[in-house]
């Protein structure tokens, strides 16, 4: 990497601690010359992809998976997958939307291979709080943890569309290619974890239209 | 990207999208940059564990095998793969105890909730398996029950193997 790309590289680094929340592709703006850079196989490139991506990543497969472990060896997976298909990247999309559909079917695989009778619910009325919970802790105050609590709650479909639409901010369409549904199952998965976070956060529907 | 006003979509939109792992990643894909596909970090398997997922296996196999060739050789084909399923259940079953052993040393750790909960799909399926042998006293030639019980303990070997291999690694984290 030469130096002026590093120093372009470091200025994004920095931007990374306050990211746009309005967009799930923000620090897109970065992203094209670290991808160009990656695709001509540079390592250092993709590290700064990695750095820049990682957290959302992280926040995505710890909210589909609830297991702390098991999300960041989805993470590991995603970002690996990532640097072994970039070639396929056309950019047609953001890289962030690229990377999260990955993260998405890593996740797919792994909840698809597990075992169901290892299948532990995690249903309101556990005394013992999920340990994801406590990444989450730190971030999250008050209300916030009320309704990660309830997310966690929600069954797996319900729960993968309402992180990826109401959190990331992702449309129906998008949700629903990265989830390999029609868009008619995504909005239905989403009524009905609405309709479930509201009976476990107890609010009622005109409390939800204030 | 969707246009949410009510007071549960603000809430959720306000959650913070990024969690930062709780260690550093990039050492351990750095690593495996230049590698052929192999991505899962899994503790190398226990001697125990690799007894419980070759019987899967095997479970697979004979099952696999029993019902390819029925179609052409039904009764022939049935009594060969019941007398192998059979040789190869009598080895898990020999085997099971010390799986056993191990289910309940990795559990004794885990909270109350997530023990019971294991505990009760441990006994769900064994009492599966008491309902199929019986059935197979009355029927011994069966080939459905021959599948079933094969199944079940295919469940049962799969269960106990990746309780002993997931909690082993989560063993330290878990509170009492």
């Amino acid at each position: 990497m030469n130096g002026s790309t590093a120093i372009f590289l470091d200025g994004f680094r920095a931007k990374r601690s306050a990211p746009a929340k309005d967009s799930p592709d923000s620090g897109a703006p970065a992203d094209g010359m670290l991808v160009a850079a990656a695709r001509r196989g540079d390592v250092q490139a993709f590290e700064s992809l990695y750095r820049l991506h990682s957290g959302k990543v992280m926040g995505l497969c710890l909210r589909m998976t609830r297991q702390h472990d098991v999300a960041e060896d989805c993470v590991q997976q995603t970002f690996i997958k990532a640097w072994r298909n970039l070639s396929t990247f056309e950019g047609r999309s953001a890289f962030g939307t690229w990377i999260h559909t990955i993260a998405v079917n890593v996740v797919l695989s792994h909840l698809r291979s597990q075992n169901p009778w290892l299948t532990v619910s995690l249903t309101p009325e556990d005394d013992d709080e999920p340990p994801m919970l406590e990444d989450l802790r730190e971030t999250n105050t008050g209300q916030a943890i009320d309704i990660e609590r309830a997310l966690m709650t929600l069954p797996e479909g319900a729960r993968s569309v309402v992180v990826l639409q109401a959190v990331y901010g992702y449309s129906h369409e998008e949700v629903a290619r990265m989830l390999g549904i029609a868009v008619g199952t995504c909005k239905s998965q989403l009524h009905r974890a609405r309709h479930l976070l509201r009976a476990r956060l107890d609010m009622t529907e005109s409390d939800d239209e204030q | 990207m969707s246009n949410n006003t009510g007071k549960l979509d603000r809430a959720l939109s306000s959650l913070p999208r990024d969690i930062e792992p709780s260690r550093d990643l990039w050492p351990s894909i750095r690593a495996n940059l230049d590698r052929t596909p192999e991505t899962t970090r899994r503790p190398a398997l226990g001697t125990t564990t690799k007894l419980a997922a070759g019987f899967v296996l095997l479970v697979a196999s004979c099952a696999t095998t029993y019902w390819i060739t029925r179609a052409s050789m039904q009764s022939a084909t049935a009594t060969f793969a019941t007398t192998d399923g059979n040789a190869v259940i009598a080895e898990y079953l020999r085997s099971r105890a010390e799986l056993d052993r191990l289910f309940a040393e990795r559990i004794a750790a885990l909270p109350p909730k997530t023990r019971a909960k294991l505990e009760s799909n441990l006994a769900d399926l064994r009492r599966a398996e008491n309902e199929i042998v019986a059935g197979l006293t009355r029927n011994p030639s069966d080939p459905l029950l021959h599948e079933l019980l094969m199944s079940t303990y295919q469940s049962e070997a799969q269960l106990l193997a990746d309780v002993s291999e997931i909690f082993a690694v989560d063993l330290p984290r878990k509170k009492s």
